[in-house]
């Protein structure tokens, strides 16, 4: 291949986006699996799951 | 003191009339859908069932069923299940009840105008797209009015905290408005015709884009809304683990949008591009699976209702098959798989063991609690209910087991060479005909399921009408006239 085109689809490859893009995945999924699991929100996760229960009209 | 604010639950004022209204369009363009499919299905089977006129050729019929089952009652039961369940998670009643009205009667007016142009053979011929522009704008406008109730809800909530299902039903309202209005984006040229702004190459991203998203955020996010507030209430137990409900919210919601490019494996996509569609939908099996195990673990120590609560049997059918398609979706994204699979008959069965028994099952199972809740009566006959459930299980069996055989025929056959590498199956109209008893067999699953839909409308419109009766000192609610 033209090593002019070569280098222009390696550029338009983008693959510093996708490191970019993978590390920033894998710290949200890490922020969010440690808001889920830290035990300081235990009892409001646990208070939470009861929500659908407090209708208010219960027939 | 409470840490989600539950302590001061207000007087109950909720709007449950807008409910109703919605179920009673859920159930009829459910079964107008539905019969649409049965159809079409017997039109592949037996041609002349095309009636020969070409407002019923399948070409005009199968986008009326697709835009029927997906809008009218996938998108009207989501209606349903939203507005009874958020006023009750927010404990308040819905912002408005005039943009509640506007959104119902807007929603129905746009069902009747696509069952109208749709026929006449008017598109914009993008799938699940189809609808002309100024449908669209339509569209747009209802869907803001929606979006506008919906926030305006939760900014006066009386909750601080915000259950599970309401974000996914947020992600349902915001996704869904940013899809239709991107993949609709057209110059027109007349009233009825118009020509996108993409071209090419971007045309297909962007509808596939839309195409995919669709199915993660009109069928699956509100669906697991629904799932996260009906189940625990039918189950009487909440879900299984809040904490993973929340890893399989933002896990879904962050992958589910990448997956799109899978439906243009081997085309003139970038390789890169391609890859990045494939991985995301590998990797989207984990947060489904999350979400799948915490439904079923949620009736941890009450399987013994499924024998008895035909309500339960629904929503665990329901589950398992999300479980299914979840699995089955991310093998076929695989390049090598879809090479396979891809214009066969396996992706129609896919499809349909998705909507046909995550968002059908889920459906009916949230009907059957909730319809006798809102008219104050029992079930009127639970045992009908149980032979629904039966006959839409064997259904989808039927339908999904033939399409795979069918399709797992074509795709091996259209590849097959000989040993001088020509085509072993060189003439195509063969490898059609032999499908013809796989597409019966579907026929008859279709014809299953739109009898369990029937009874399913009977049981429901009994409960209605003999809770006029019945209901103590209650005036009896009208059936919603749509």
């Amino acid at each position: 291949m033209n090593p002019i085109l070569e280098l222009a689809a390696e550029s338009v490859s983008l693959g510093w986006l996708m490191g970019v893009m993978t590390i920033f995945f894998l710290v949200s999924f890490l922020g969010w699996v440690w808001w889920a699991y830290t035990p300081r929100h235990k009892a409001m996760m646990d208070e939470a799951a009861l929500l659908p229960f407090t209708d208010g009209d219960e027939t | 003191m409470s840490q989600v604010g539950t302590t001061a639950v207000p007087t109950p004022n909720y709007d449950d009339d807008i409910v109703r209204k919605f179920f009673g369009a859920t159930v009829l363009w459910g079964a107008v859908g539905m019969l649409v499919g049965v159809i079409i299905a017997l039109q592949i089977a037996w041609w002349p069932a095309n009636l020969g006129l070409p407002w019923t050729t399948f070409g005009r019929l199968r986008p009326l069923h697709t835009n029927a089952v997906i809008f009218a009652f996938a998108g009207n039961i989501c209606f349903t299940g939203i507005y009874y369940s958020m006023q009750r998670l927010l404990k308040v009643r819905m912002y408005s009840d005039l943009l509640s009205k506007l959104h119902f009667w807007g929603w129905q007016a746009i069902i009747v105008a696509a069952a109208i142009t749709l026929p006449l053979g008017m598109t914009q011929s993008k799938e699940y797209a189809e609808l002309i522009w100024p449908i669209d704008i339509a569209i747009t406008l209802v869907w803001v009015i929606f979006g506008w109730n919906f926030f305006g809800t939760i900014a006066i909530r009386k909750v601080k905290h915000i259950y599970v299902a309401i974000w996914f039903y947020m992600s349902f309202v915001i996704t869904i408005a940013v899809l239709h209005i991107v993949n609709s984006l057209v110059i027109p040229a007349t009233l009825f015709r118009s020509y996108p702004i993409f071209a090419g190459l971007t045309d297909g991203l962007v509808q596939w884009w839309y195409g995919h998203n669709a199915v993660g955020f009109f069928l699956t996010t509100p669906f697991l809304g629904l799932m996260y507030y009906f189940l625990p209430r039918a189950a009487n137990r909440p879900v299984y683990s809040y904490r993973l409900s929340i890893i399989h919210f933002w896990g879904l919601v962050f992958l589910y949008i990448w997956a799109g490019p899978h439906h243009l494996l081997y085309s003139a996509l970038p390789d890169w591009a391609q890859t990045v569609g494939m991985v995301f939908s590998i990797v989207l099996l984990a947060p489904s699976w999350g979400g799948m195990l915490n439904g079923l673990l949620t009736l941890r120590g009450a399987w013994d209702r499924l024998r008895t609560d035909p309500i339960l049997k629904f929503m665990v059918v329901a589950v398992s098959f999300y479980g299914m398609s979840t699995f089955e979706g991310p093998m076929m994204s695989i390049r090598a798989v879809n090479g396979l699979a891809h214009f066969t008959n396996w992706v129609i069965g896919h499809v349909h063991s998705g909507a046909l028994g995550w968002v059908g099952m889920m459906s009916f199972g949230t009907l059957y609690w909730l319809v006798p809740k809102l008219w104050h009566r029992e079930l009127a006959y639970p045992k009908m209910a149980t032979q629904h459930f039966w006959l839409a299980t064997i259904g989808i069996v039927l339908y999904t087991v033939s399409m795979w055989v069918a399709g797992l025929m074509e795709g091996l056959q259209w590849r097959a060479v000989n040993e001088a590498g020509q085509l072993a199956n060189p003439i195509f109209l063969d490898t059609v005909t032999q499908l013809l008893p796989y597409y019966w067999i579907r026929v008859l699953g279709g014809t299953l399921y739109l009898t369990g839909m029937v009874l399913f409308i009977f049981n429901l419109l009994k409960t209605i009408k003999e809770s006029g009766a019945a209901a103590s000192g209650e005036a009896p609610t009208p059936v919603p006239a749509v």
